[in-house]
């Protein structure tokens, strides 16, 4: 099933701005994708240890509630139903598992303030329900989602964080050595 | 040579260029009052490309876009003709926003970045254009870039970050742009590069407005202009800034002096940036400057024979400021003045205005039938006194010597005083001489216009002090009913003690004076020090001596003497 994601950028872009949605409108609007492509929606109470496990389960809800509005008010809701009633899941819990997994650090704030970090979530749904984007080839698609992998760039930018932590410190020794050799020499002129 | 490069044929068709133009103007989707592009040269009259000058830039006077067309087609960029010209509409159309905000982000830069040898604004402004321009033709400006560098290898750190940054944002799609050989050094000095070069551009594009744009990139910048410099004192080549990095318009002498107030969103922005935790240690912002020390910070940049009239135009400005925040705007035109002279009394006649009935006159004069026959009286204005008004002259003695700061880099009250006397003289039709004078004096010649005047207030000596006595008493012989002010502190009293027939000449100057005054920066307990200096002088009617206790007080207790003597 391919995925028309300009077409569904364009229109999250458009969307009104509105506050998140509670959890369990999100669960709601999940869940009605699997019943629209005639599937068995999660069970209810898988709800609640998905969301309270993963590297970073404080997360999980308001990525939930991020992309159940995503879906909700683009051209996502029916592909996604599409693409389910295509290749329906064995577990559709564990499609909610690894889609949350490989987003783990982006924070729900991030999704609605970063345009990046959105076409990362759209694309990580797309690659959960085993989809396509079109006019892209799967090389083309997967070269792009490393380039927005946020989990691999946070990893990766630690490096530069600690580099510029010990420039400041260095900076910071030598603006303070010649600090004491200024406050030094002017005592040796007063004296 | 250049006949010779002017005779080959054309390296674009003039079909091809109509084209690309068309194309690059659908970029931005917006009307823009620009020519079609020429190439450099025939617009113009140039005939050689200069080296440090950008592939393409608008020229203003001609609102015409410029391009090197031949050099596009050496660098291997044919194809790109669309994306330079839509690089250069977004800086006419989108970015900057306004010149204005040019020059406050030169501003903050230099708060942000001090130090820095060249501005990185058309970097950053670069950054924007090429986003929006990259949407659809990011592989076109990458080969503008790639060409580049098969022509200039030399890429400096601040540049090898700067150009990934465009890898990052543009993907795969269009293809490497750093040489590949550079990857492993750069990440070996600066660890973690290529990620922050992602983590650049995943976040820079997403932020709301501009000023808080340019904190982050200053911010991350930073670490790589600081190994730039060190290379510089190294004495490693600095390497180009790229092609397209000298192209944004220049911000003129009224948005530089609407810059140098500062603005809110720079300091929303460094708050926010603090806040985010983008501000390193050791690289906190300087606090914001005041209007002449930006004016300072903006001149220091400039060439050398700029600087001058750049400076002393924005000075002026500033100071023009300072007067109108003293005097009240005088009207274009005055208005007449209010009728208040009883005139004779007339019979009141219907149709004529009520309110001219004198009511005590017409029953003094007809008792019981005054309701029958009631008398009126005009008012009329009062003449103006024989030998009053006219155009007011006026000298003003205004010491500058070192005990006051440069008026250029810091408020010089006293130099303030001069310049609101001097405006409000002359905005009532008067004519003003400024005699400045440290050790020596400089005599202006009777000014007649207020901008003339305020340049000249604004010269500054520095030094000791030495009143010009001689040429008081020449001025004063050369013409009378002249209003003589001087701006001094205590030297002028210690110049009347010493200097040879300072008395002679004060007195000469005092007697050939409609008003002498004198305002003094002196507290009141210095009464009997200035009786004392003065001498017989105190006794002459014209003389006035004003004592300033504080030097904040200059400006209003200026205001109030040109009221009191230009009404």
């Amino acid at each position: 099933m391919t995925f028309d994601l300009n077409r569904i950028k364009l229109d999250v872009d458009a969307a009104p701005i509105e506050p998140p949605y509670a959890l369990d409108l999100a669960i709601a609007v999940l869940a009605d994708l699997f019943r629209e492509a005639r599937l068995a929606p999660p069970p209810d109470e898988s709800w609640a240890p998905l969301l309270a496990r993963g590297s970073q389960p404080a997360n999980r809800p308001a990525q939930l509630a991020a992309l159940a509005r995503l879906i909700a008010i683009s051209a996502l809701r029916p592909a996604s139903v599409a693409a389910l009633a295509a290749r329906p899941p064995k577990d559709p819990a564990a499609v909610f598992e690894g889609f949350l997994e490989t987003i783990a650090p982006v924070t729900a704030e991030l999704v609605a303030e970063n345009p990046f970090r959105r076409e990362e979530v759209i694309r990580r749904w797309i690659e959960a329900l085993g989809g396509t984007i079109a006019g892209e080839a799967p090389e083309a698609s997967r070269r792009r989602l490393e380039q927005l992998d946020y989990r691999r760039t946070l990893a990766e930018y630690e490096k530069a964080e600690r580099s510029r932590l010990a420039e400041a410190q260095k900076r910071a020794e030598a603006l303070r050595k010649a600090a004491a050799e200024a406050a030094e020499a002017a005592k040796g002129w007063r004296e | 040579m250049a006949p010779a490069r002017a005779s080959r044929a054309p390296v674009y068709t003039e079909d091809e260029i109509a084209v690309a133009w068309r194309d690059a103007l659908a970029v931005w989707d917006m009307r823009v009052e620009l020519s079609p592009p020429e190439p450099y040269g025939r617009s113009a009259g140039q005939t050689a490309w200069k080296e440090d000058e950008p592939l393409a830039f608008i020229d203003m006077k001609a609102r015409q876009v410029v391009v090197n067309f031949p050099l596009l087609v050496e660098i291997g960029a044919r194809g790109s003709l669309t994306a330079v010209l839509a690089h250069e509409i977004g800086h006419h159309a989108r970015h900057p926003h306004t010149l204005g905000m040019a020059a406050q982000l030169e501003l903050l830069e230099k708060r942000l970045l001090p130090g820095l040898g060249r501005s990185l604004t058309n970097l950053f402004f670069d950054l924007l254009v090429n986003e929006h321009v990259g949407r659809t033709r990011a592989r076109e400006l990458a080969d503008v870039y790639r060409g580049f560098l098969v022509k200039d290898p030399t890429v400096s750190p601040m540049y090898w970050f700067y150009l990934a940054v465009y890898e990052e944002l543009w993907g795969p799609e269009a293809g490497a742009i750093v040489p590949p050989e550079s990857e492993a050094a750069m990440e070996a000095r600066f660890a973690g590069c290529r990620a922050e070069a992602r983590m650049f551009a995943q976040t820079f594009y997403a932020l709301p407005d501009p000023y808080l744009q340019f904190v982050y990139f200053a911010s991350v910048f930073a670490r790589y202009i600081e190994a730039e410099a060190d290379d510089g004192k190294k004495g490693k080549k600095k390497g180009a800034l790229g092609p397209l990095s000298a192209d944004v318009p220049s911000p003129d002498l009224d948005d530089y002096d609407g810059a140098i107030y500062g603005s809110p969103q720079t300091e929303r922005a460094i708050d926010e940036a603090k806040a985010r935790g983008w501000i390193e240690e050791g690289r906190e912002p300087a606090a914001a400057p005041g209007p002449l020390d930006a004016i300072g910070q903006l001149t220091a940049g400039r060439p050398g024979h700029e600087q001058k009239a750049f400076r002393q135009t924005l000075v002026a400005r500033h100071y023009k400021r300072l007067v109108d925040q003293h005097l009240i705007a005088l009207p274009a035109i005055s208005p007449p003045p209010d009728p208040f002279l009883p005139t004779t009394l007339a019979e009141w006649q219907p149709g004529d205005d009520p309110r001219q009935i004198d009511w005590t006159s017409t029953v003094l004069a007809s008792g019981e039938l005054a309701a029958t026959r009631p008398l009126r009286r005009e008012l009329e204005a009062e003449p103006p006194e024989e030998g009053a008004g006219g155009p007011a002259a006026v000298e003003i003695y205004l010491d500058t010597s070192g005990s006051m700061p440069n008026p250029e880099a810091a408020l010089n009250a006293m130099t303030l005083a001069a310049q609101i006397l001097s405006a409000s003289a002359i905005r009532k039709k008067g004519k003003v001489r400024g005699i400045i004078y440290s050790m020596d004096a400089v005599v202006s010649e009777w000014m007649y216009d207020e901008e003339a005047a305020r340049r000249f207030f604004l010269l500054y000596a520095g030094g000791g002090t030495r009143f010009p006595f001689p040429t008081l008493a020449k001025l004063a012989a050369e013409k009378r009913d002249v209003i003589r002010v001087v701006i001094s502190d205590a030297d002028f009293l210690h110049n009347l003690k010493h200097e040879k027939d300072a008395a002679a000449s004060l007195a000469a100057g005092i007697a050939a004076s409609k008003r002498f005054v004198a305002l003094l920066a002196l507290a009141p307990s210095w009464k009997a020090q200035i009786e004392a200096a003065f001498g017989d002088a105190m006794r002459a009617p014209q003389l006035r001596i004003v004592q300033v206790a504080a030097l904040n007080d200059f400006g209003r207790v200026a205001t109030d003497l040109a009221w009191a003597l230009f009404g």
